[in-house]
């Protein structure tokens, strides 16, 4: 992984001309970090958290029709202990 | 009365104001806006939510409470807003009317709760949201046990 250090109102610029995605650092507090992106309008931007519980809602999805309601009979004891 | 053909869980009807409504979907399923909560006796507390919109979906759930009792449940300004919805009595959800759903994945290495994206509804509004804890430290997939169903035993013992 590349690191670079920025400091507030620094960018950085991945790509070349009309694909370039510039990424700027607007603002800084003790938690947070508030990133301008500019992309092109083809390039989609996304938290990475909401992909992954994305990810998460089709693999329950699918376990779901795997495994009859029946079945987590088995399981509730578990949970219950 | 509604009556609605789930592949998991038979014909149901239901009450229309039982109805939950998620105006944004859930992640990766935008378009599901209607759920009905079911729960099935003996099953307890186990909570299905059932699309009224695709038959075949239907996510099994667990109460977070039940699972993590010190969970503190954090929600933006926005996650707030779209709970209350037009609610005009109280602008912001009261947190007894909150409930927080863990939806559950079952595999063949076990069974896991997810914690850090709870499906939230405000019971008063039945309005519902999944709210992704970007600052929690809780799993995606939080393990609730050993995988383990009635007709497979151990082979071991």
């Amino acid at each position: 992984m590349l690191v670079i250090r920025r400091k507030q109102n620094e960018a950085i610029r991945i790509g070349e001309g009309v694909e370039a995605i510039e990424v700027e650092v607007l603002e800084l507090t003790a938690t947070r970090v508030v990133l301008g992106i500019s992309a092109p309008s083809t390039v989609r931007v996304t938290r990475k958290e909401l992909l992954e519980a994305a990810a998460q809602n089709r693999a329950a999805a699918l376990s779901a029709k795997n495994f009859a309601p029946d079945k987590f009979s088995s399981y509730l004891t578990e949970i219950r202990r | 009365m509604p009556t609605l053909h789930s592949a998991q869980l038979g014909t149901i009807e239901y009450p229309e104001e039982h109805v939950l409504h998620f105006p944004l979907g859930l992640p990766a399923f935008e378009e599901e806006t209607r759920f009905l909560p079911v729960e099935r006796p003996g099953m307890e507390p186990i909570v299905f939510l059932q699309s009224l919109q695709r038959p075949d979906l239907a996510f099994p759930t667990l109460p977070v409470k039940a699972l993590e009792p010190a969970f503190e449940l954090a929600l933006t300004e926005d996650e707030l807003s779209w709970l209350a919805g037009t609610d005009t009595e109280a602008s912001a959800p009261v947190t007894e009317d909150l409930i927080a759903l863990a939806i559950v994945t079952v595999s063949v290495d076990g069974i896991t709760a997810n914690l850090r994206a709870p499906v939230v509804v405000n019971q008063r509004t039945k309005l519902g949201i999944q709210a992704i804890q970007a600052d929690s430290s809780y799993s995606l997939q939080h393990p609730l046990g050993v995988a383990r169903t009635k007709d497979a035993g151990n082979p071991c013992s």
